[in-house]
């Protein structure tokens, strides 16, 4: 991975990247919540690759989600959350027995660590902890995961047949 | 192996996270250039992708405009109303009827030294009168020298023509206040009155001062604060013991005040003997 980036890196990353701006201006928001979409690439290639991955993928998404105008405060925090969601994500492959289950609990672990990241911030600087956008953020990223995500790995694992990555 | 390099590299990248979040919370304006940059190269594309909607823009933005207005008004009326509530509750207002008026002029810096006057938009309309006691939740502003149709003037505290008949102190010895400090003595520091006590008594630093009163409670009904005696002055040779005195109302800083509507007695006082026991 550190030697020369293979495509299918390289389609992660503007994947990412699409995902982040499209989540930052055009997404429906119900009364403030998104469904995340840069979380299911990120879970798509943890439960394609394991943990290690989850986790650096996770770290580059959730910095280019921190840089994205209006980007989140402090700079960097996102990157953490994102990388210990892909990190978790990464593991229920590991200690779980794979079904079609599987990556719709592995996105709803990933959704709860990001969202409890948020308002453990929130807290953390005295603000308002908004519950129930924090619920239906969660739920919204389940619920387009169980379209996306399939789509995803299939997408990840033709890569893979190809030897492109 | 592979993990292994990964392992290395994951670690390191997180302890900049972990270093940049630090930063950025002790020093919020650090990251403002990366996050600039980000903006340069993310902006274009989200402006791309947005659908323009340029007439609910320039809506909600009227909309926020006039509600920064609104929330402005409030926060002044709020705190004139706590200012109000302040003079009502205050001990020189019970028992008393008053107008309240706000001050809307002053006396320009250029005028000769030593007058000090204010303008109150209360006036002959609102049952306003020449001699009348002005008030606000600190204690005595002044009295009303002239009256208009809708505002009136008043001589504040620390005029030079303005003379307070006060008591002092618990025992309530008698004295006069004015700006002016008696001959042989120095000046006053700035903001600070002179006291003159009627025949020798006795006054230390810290008594209170109240008006003492006026006849038909014109121009000063009695018992409102004055002030605090600072020093007493020793005696360099001026008639009667001298003190400086801190007046209770700042004269700079004077908003909402009150005048007290006092008019000539027209009930006879009853008279009265001991009940025998």
């Amino acid at each position: 991975m550190i030697s020369r980036p293979t495509p299918l890196i390289v389609l992660r990353v503007v994947l990412v990247v699409v995902a982040a701006i499209l989540g930052a201006s055009v997404l429906p928001r119900p009364g403030g919540a998104t469904a995340d979409l840069v979380l299911l690439v990120v879970v798509a290639g943890a439960l394609m690759r394991g943990a290690m991955t989850g986790a650096l993928l996770g770290l580059a998404a959730g910095w280019v989600v921190d840089l994205v105008p209006p980007g989140g405060s402090p700079l960097g925090a996102a990157a953490l959350s994102y990388a210990a969601a892909g990190a978790l994500a990464g593991l229920t492959r590991r200690f779980g027995t794979w079904s079609a289950l599987l990556p719709v609990l592995a996105t709803a672990l990933a959704a709860l660590v990001i969202q409890g990241t948020r308002l453990l911030v929130a807290a953390a600087s005295g603000e308002l902890l908004d519950w129930s956008r924090a619920g239906w953020s969660v739920l919204l990223t389940v619920a387009v995961g169980t379209l996306v995500l399939p789509l995803l790995l299939m997408l990840e694992r033709a890569m893979v047949r190809r030897r492109w990555g | 192996m592979d993990n292994h390099r990964h392992g290395r590299l994951l670690a390191t990248l997180v302890a900049l996270t972990v270093v940049t979040v630090g930063v950025d919370l002790s020093h919020p304006g650090l990251a403002d250039p990366v996050r600039s940059g980000a903006a340069a190269v993310f902006g274009p594309l989200e402006s791309l992708v947005s659908p323009a909607d340029s007439a609910r823009v320039s809506q909600l933005t009227h909309e926020r405009d006039a509600l920064q207005l609104d929330q402005q008004q409030r926060r002044l009326e709020a705190s004139d109303t706590r200012a109000l509530g302040d003079l009502l509750a205050s001990s020189s207002a019970q028992g008393r009827r008053l107008v309240p008026a706000r001050v809307v002029g002053f006396t320009p810096p250029g005028t000769p030294s030593g007058t000090r006057r204010v303008t109150i938009d209360a006036g002959a309309r609102d049952g306003i009168t020449k001699d009348l006691t002005v008030i606000n939740a600190g204690g005595l502003v002044g009295r009303v020298v002239s009256v208009g149709p809708w505002t009136a003037d008043v001589m504040v505290i620390g005029d030079k023509d303005l003379t307070v008949g006060v008591r002092v102190g618990t025992r309530g010895v008698l004295g006069s206040l004015s700006p002016r400090a008696p001959a042989p003595l120095a000046p006053r520091a700035d903001g600070q009155l002179s006291l003159a006590l009627v025949q020798q008594g006795q006054v230390q630093a810290g008594d209170r001062l109240t008006t003492l009163g006026s006849v038909g409670d014109r121009p000063f009904v009695p018992g409102i604060p004055v002030g605090t005696v600072v020093s007493v002055d020793p005696q360099h040779g001026q008639l009667g013991r001298t003190a400086a005195v801190a007046p209770s109302v700042d004269p700079s800083t004077i908003d909402i005040v009150g005048v007290i509507l006092t008019g000539p007695r027209d009930t006879a006082r009853t008279s009265d003997s001991p009940k025998p026991t």
